[in-house]
């Protein structure tokens, strides 16, 4: 009797909650863990707190999270830049590449030590309606080809990317964070200063730390508390930052070692697309909302030296169903020095026409070859070919064995044709 | 016939426009280094126009310049491109350039900065940085007052001083004396 008056009272219940507007059949409140959320403010890297474009162990988290609890981490595109649909190849000159590239974060991971590795899930990457891919004047692999500025400003949303400077094409929505690492510690910091401090003295091109314009300015401006051993975001080093691997997918997680207590978590410069080798030097590039859950692997930093990530079937996914591919070997004209061994000085180099077990060179002339294609057989121009390789066209090792030529290909996806 | 040598020197000279700097790439800075690049200012919509026909005015007239017109988003990046090396000219209004000089609002995270004018442009100023070779400026100042009419509007140079002083180069070319010698010279 108790019983079924309880079930009467408990169906009235609802039924008042019901005429009332309530659903309580949705799902949308029930939550497990929080999310922790590291929100962006202001317009650029500078006017937020939760923003940093330097790398140093001081720079304090800008939120904590347990493992297991997803981060949404708000981010700003790689040049922290003002352009939009509007842009033009004017705007490019007065870029200032002091501002590359705005971090979010950086997250403390509770219970994170030096010596752990953190398993960094990607669980989601929203991307917001606008992204741009730029030749920037004496920057990407073909900077001696490719002399003059060129946008194409791109129209998102989470199927297809769509340009009117690269008309006839649509990219496959394949984001990924184009930089994600951890804060390295004093000793990384010590040892990354001497190496590229060599390397520049060299004359290779390695950038030092640079306080006009770093962020956080209390630890990395030019009156910054550390402002001659803050790192900058370009280069990719044993705590990940710009590796810009597109097979880092959703779902796949990445393996970091972690250098700090907390490891110091930080995500940015996302790209919707980006063909394997980014040849222009940009993707896609975005703001996006990127989600992760992360798992501390405790004691197994000592297991690896550099990033390693680890995946399901994500790599299918971004395969193409159909393509064209050209190949490269490591041949020259005789007398040229290349670009890239210009700091080394061999005056063997310049007067050979093939050079031994150069994968870089193989890779160059495999992309020359598949830009004339995109240039003969489908009318872009060399500019528009250069940018569709970019963001869509994949260099691959085919093998580093048969000497003197290694062979790269470049394989370009044929669907992204409309 | 002394200053048509200089003329042609000064052309060949422009080629070679240095701009040292805290730019990150250094493949970039050739760039820089290449192109005259004037800078505008996209919050103040005449200065593009403007700039675009002051390239092509040098474009044409002094080749060697390679000069291109660009396009900042802010005033304040114009402060942190001229103030960091990383660009030499700017198309400025008058009150803009006088607070970068004083390094007054917006501009006090960068200033003061040393600036000179090259010449004065309906309402605007060609400002560059005090260390802008001096034989740089004068080809530039003489380009512009000498075609001054395609550049739509007069250029008002000599009609009364600028709000920033002339560039040593530029008051050269415009009272007809010779150049000072470059302090320094400029990697």
């Amino acid at each position: 009797m108790i019983r079924t008056g309880s079930i009467v009272c408990g169906v009235l219940a609802l039924v008042v909650l019901l005429s009332a507007g309530m659903v309580l059949g949705d799902t949308t409140d029930v939550k497990t863990l929080s999310t922790v959320v590291i929100e962006k403010s202001g317009a650029h890297c500078q006017d937020d707190p939760n923003c940093f474009n330097r790398y140093h162990p001081a720079i304090k988290p800008a939120a904590r999270a347990k493992p297991g609890q997803q981060i949404v981490f708000a981010t700003r595109d790689a040049l922290d830049s003002d352009l939009n649909f509007e842009s033009t190849a004017d705007d490019l000159a007065a870029l200032d590449l002091n501002l590359v590239h705005p971090m979010t974060g950086p997250a403390y991971i509770e219970g994170a030590e030096r010596g752990d590795v953190l398993a960094v899930t990607l669980v989601d990457i929203e991307p917001d309606q606008y992204g741009y891919t730029l030749i920037v004047p004496g920057f990407g692999f073909l900077r001696d080809k490719f002399p003059d500025p060129f946008i194409a400003n791109w129209r998102l949303n989470r199927l297809e990317a769509t340009s009117p400077q690269i008309p006839g094409v649509a990219v496959p929505f394949n984001g990924f964070m184009g930089s994600v690492g951890v804060l390295p510690g004093e000793p990384e910091i010590e040892t990354i200063l001497a190496r590229e401090g060599e390397l520049a003295e060299a004359g290779g091109i390695a950038l030092m730390p640079q306080p006009t314009g770093a962020q956080p300015a209390d630890v990395c401006g030019p009156e910054g508390t550390h402002k001659d051993t803050c790192l900058r975001t370009i280069p990719p080093r044993e705590n990940g930052g710009n590796m810009d691997i597109k097979q880092i997918q959703v779902g796949t997680t990445l393996l970091l070692p972690c250098f700090v207590d907390g490891c110091g978590l930080f995500v940015g410069d996302v790209h919707y697309a980006q063909g394997d080798g980014e040849v222009s030097g940009t993707a896609i590039e975005i703001g996006a909302r990127v989600t992760v859950v992360t798992e501390i692997r405790k004691g197994m930093g000592a297991s690896i030296s550099m990033p390693h990530y680890e995946g399901g079937a994500q790599l299918k996914a971004i395969e193409p169903s159909s393509f064209y591919a050209t190949t490269g070997i490591p041949i020259k004209a005789a007398g040229e020095v290349p670009i890239y061994e210009t700091y080394l000085d061999s005056q063997k180099i310049a007067s050979l026409s093939n050079l031994s077990e150069n994968l870089t060179l193989a890779a160059r002339n495999a992309l020359l070859d598949i830009i004339d294609y995109m240039v003969e057989q489908k009318g872009y121009t060399a500019q528009q070919a250069y940018v569709i390789a970019s963001v869509a066209v994949d260099l691959r090792i085919g093998q580093l064995v048969d000497v003197p030529n290694y062979t790269v290909s470049a394989i370009l996806p044929l669907d992204i044709f409309k | 016939m002394r200053r048509r040598r200089f003329l042609h020197a000064a052309l060949i000279g422009a080629l070679g426009l240095v701009s040292s700097g805290h730019t990150p790439y250094r493949q970039w800075m050739v760039y820089r280094q290449r192109h005259l690049l004037i800078l505008t200012d996209r919050s103040d919509p005449p200065s593009y126009p403007l700039g675009k026909r002051v390239a092509a005015v040098l474009a044409a007239h002094l080749p060697a310049s390679k000069a291109r017109v660009t396009r900042a988003p802010h005033t304040e990046r114009i402060a942190s491109l001229i103030s960091s090396k990383q660009l030499d000219v700017a198309l400025l209004s008058p009150s803009d350039a006088v607070a970068l000089v004083a390094g007054l609002p917006p501009f006090e995270a960068y200033g003061p900065v040393a600036l000179r004018t090259l010449i004065a442009l309906d309402g605007y100023l060609l400002v560059c940085r005090d260390d802008f070779p001096a034989r740089h400026a004068y080809a530039v100042t003489r380009t512009l007052d000498l075609h001054g009419a395609e550049l739509l509007r007069a250029a008002t140079a000599g009609a009364e001083p600028p709000a920033i002083p002339l560039h040593p180069g530029a008051l050269a070319y415009f009272e007809g004396t010779s150049l000072p010698a470059e302090t320094e010279e400029r990697h």
